[in-house]
């Protein structure tokens, strides 16, 4: 008989979330409710405006503390058992054989009272996350390491040998690897990642539906720049506005580099034998771990400000969703110098790559399309003029002739015994590894253009995502899925 | 290695033909519909958009199928499935054994009025990674379903070392 018990009564703020968020997801669904607001009078608007007011915040507390109140937990030496749900009463059962991912979350509501959130995901094309709130932090401790030593304890059963770096950590002070990120390099991570920057397209569309633009901030624009303007000379309207600018930008970037060190204030990456974890967090603190065996994908990425600044960030992917892989779930290195990215690089038996061009007649296509699209649009807007469009088609061509030629460049291709790995990119590149044993479904492709090149395209479907190796000789590529099919054929061990 | 594919069944030619038709019928109508409905549309039009969607009618039914069943075969090996496919585009795909998550045969309406079946393999790479065979006997898809089945269930366990060098028997 299991031993169901409840989380702590301070899970209740959880609770209270969830059923928030719950709420937000389901009020769409209240829309027509607007009418009655509207065509229903007064009597009727004060009534509903009373239940949005006391009976909805009541209704959601009440909620949440039902919610509380049916969600049990029992977790015994193999199993986490769950049964959860008010009226739809459902009942997980989850093997710690199966998780692939523990991480233990310490939310700013939950730190004052020492509370946790432990969330577990599980492996397989179904992967399922569950999680904990309301446990004590050594609890959570507790529990994530008896799901990690379970798999330590059936390989001893198994009569599998381990060496010393490999046992598990616990009660093992010295960890094989660590790495520790200080602000300035977390700063830097606030500069390389700018979100504020991406969140701007978005926000922008309701802001310009409030008319905020037009009705507040031209009129004040145009104000100040008929100040400037009023006595002052044309450099300084444009130096007055290049520093407004300035500012604008030095606002943003300010901005992305606080949101940054919120984020990832403090953080430690240790490496015990195959368990990865790191900890990170200034108000939320969250703790993320992974064993080796559920690699399933590596991506370094540099984009062109990482590149300046001679930085790399680190996403490892595991098995489970390959087409919904979710960035924030991820096992994520933010940012890496060289030694660091090279300490990491060996922990993770990344051998020194050997990078293979692919076929320079990649470029053709890419840079015919680009350009006939520019001289087209070109021709659209200058009415077919011939020598506006002569213009635009040497401009083009030589532009997207030189991108082309620099995503060229950057194209290429490793393979050695352990991994395949493919890099991309024009200014920035972005670098993925997947083991060679690990691979779902190997698939060739020859239309008829690759086959006038007597080359061919190889898609690498794994668990962790899809890779392309395109452009290279056909009996290369033929080799290629041999040998890679051949590794996944051997190989006996885990690798979900 | 050189792969023995084997061929499909003949009666997959005749799938094919019978899809493209249904197709091309469908389009015909709408270009039938859309030239009666609109006045401005004259006769001739018609005409041309009924011998443009007829043409490559006639030339998928003829060369693009003959074609696409020549290059068709699968090859069921001991430790993996290997299956090519396609006319212009062609496609070589390969699924080992100790990666299939499930099998799976089905039979859409067509298929089964031609006693055709389509044998599904699925791994864990998410969309687009599974193998699908078509054009396959009822019978012979089931017996490969069952054959994978048993080879799937006859693999070694799973253990954390990675061992590799596991003699190959083919």
């Amino acid at each position: 008989m299991n031993n169901y018990q409840r989380v702590s009564i301070w899970a209740l703020f959880h609770f209270i979330g969830r059923t928030l968020a719950l709420f937000l997801k389901q009020a769409v669904n209240l829309i027509p409710l607007a009418v009655v607001v509207i065509t229903g009078g007064e009597q009727i608007r004060m009534i509903i405006m009373w239940v949005l007011a006391i009976g909805l915040p009541g209704l959601i507390v009440l909620h949440a503390g039902v919610s509380w109140w049916f969600f049990r937990y029992c977790a015994d030496a193999n199993t986490l058992h769950i049964r959860e749900g008010i009226f739809k009463r459902t009942q997980l059962t989850l093997d710690y054989d199966r998780i692939q991912q523990a991480d233990i979350r310490q939310p700013w509501y939950f730190r004052p009272f020492g509370q946790s959130v432990l969330g577990v995901e599980s492996a397989g094309s179904d992967g399922k996350e569950v999680e904990l709130a309301g446990l004590s932090l050594d609890q959570s401790e507790k529990l994530r390491q008896t799901m990690m030593l379970h798999k330590q304890e059936q390989q001893c059963r198994a009569g599998i040998e381990q060496n010393d770096s490999e046992v598990w950590p616990d009660g093992s002070p010295q960890p094989d690897l660590k790495v520790d990120l200080p602000l300035p390099e977390i700063a830097r991570y606030g500069l390389i990642h700018n979100p504020v920057l991406l969140v701007l397209p978005v926000v922008a569309y309701p802001i310009g539906q409030l008319d905020l633009i037009d009705d507040w901030l031209v009129p004040r624009v145009e104000g100040l720049v008929a100040t400037f303007t009023n006595g002052s000379s044309f450099i300084e309207t444009v130096l007055m506005s290049s520093a407004a600018v300035l500012v604008l930008l030095v606002l943003i970037v300010v901005f992305s580099v606080l949101l940054s060190i919120v984020r990832y204030y403090g953080f430690t990456l240790t490496v015990h034998g195959q368990r990865y974890q790191t900890r990170a967090g200034l108000l939320s603190i969250v703790s993320r771990s992974f064993q080796y065996a559920r690699l399933q994908r590596l991506v370094l990425q540099q984009g062109i400000i990482a590149r300046l600044l001679d930085r790399k960030s680190l996403r490892i992917d595991q098995s489970g969703r390959p087409d919904a892989i979710q960035q924030t779930k991820s096992f994520f290195v933010p940012v890496l110098d060289a030694s660091r990215e090279s300490e990491l690089a060996t922990s993770l038996k990344l051998n020194k790559p050997d990078w293979q061009s692919v076929h320079p007649a990649s470029m053709v296509m890419p840079w015919l399309i680009s350009t006939t699209i520019l001289v087209v649009m070109t021709g659209l807007i200058a009415d077919w003029n011939s020598l506006w469009m002569s213009v635009s088609g040497t401009l083009a061509g030589a532009l997207t002739g030189l991108l082309v030629w620099a995503g060229w460049r950057r194209r290429a291709v490793h393979i050695d015994e352990q991994w395949l790995a493919v890099r991309r990119g024009v200014i920035g590149q972005q670098q993925s590894w997947i083991p060679a044993h690990k691979m779902q479904t190997l698939r060739i492709r020859q239309g008829p253009w690759l086959r006038l090149w007597g080359v061919s395209a190889l898609h690498v479907l794994s668990a962790g995502g899809r890779e392309t190796i395109a452009w290279l000789p056909v009996e290369q590529i033929e080799a290629l899925k041999s040998r890679l099919t051949q590794c996944t054929e051997d190989y006996q061990g885990r690798w979900m | 290695m050189m792969k023995d594919y084997q061929a499909v069944d003949p009666a997959y030619k005749t799938l094919l033909r019978l899809i493209i038709l249904i197709d091309s019928g469908l389009l015909l109508t709408l270009v039938v519909l859309i030239a009666l409905l609109i006045p401005a549309i004259l006769p001739w039009h018609g005409v041309l958009a009924a011998t443009l969607i007829l043409l490559p009618t006639l030339l998928l039914m003829t060369l693009w199928v003959s074609r696409r069943y020549h290059l068709t075969g699968y090859d069921v090996q001991s430790r993996a499935v290997h299956f090519r496919t396609g006319a212009l585009w062609r496609t070589q795909t390969v699924v080992t054994l100790n990666r299939i998550q499930h099998v799976e045969v089905t039979q859409g309406p067509l298929e089964r009025a031609l006693k055709l079946a389509r044998l599904i393999i699925y791994t864990a790479g998410g969309r687009g990674s599974d193998l699908t065979v078509p054009g396959l006997p009822l019978s012979k898809a089931e017996s490969i379903r069952d054959s994978l089945l048993q080879r799937v269930d006859e693999q070694p366990r799973f253990d954390d070392t990675g061992t590799q060098g596991v003699a190959r028997d083919e």
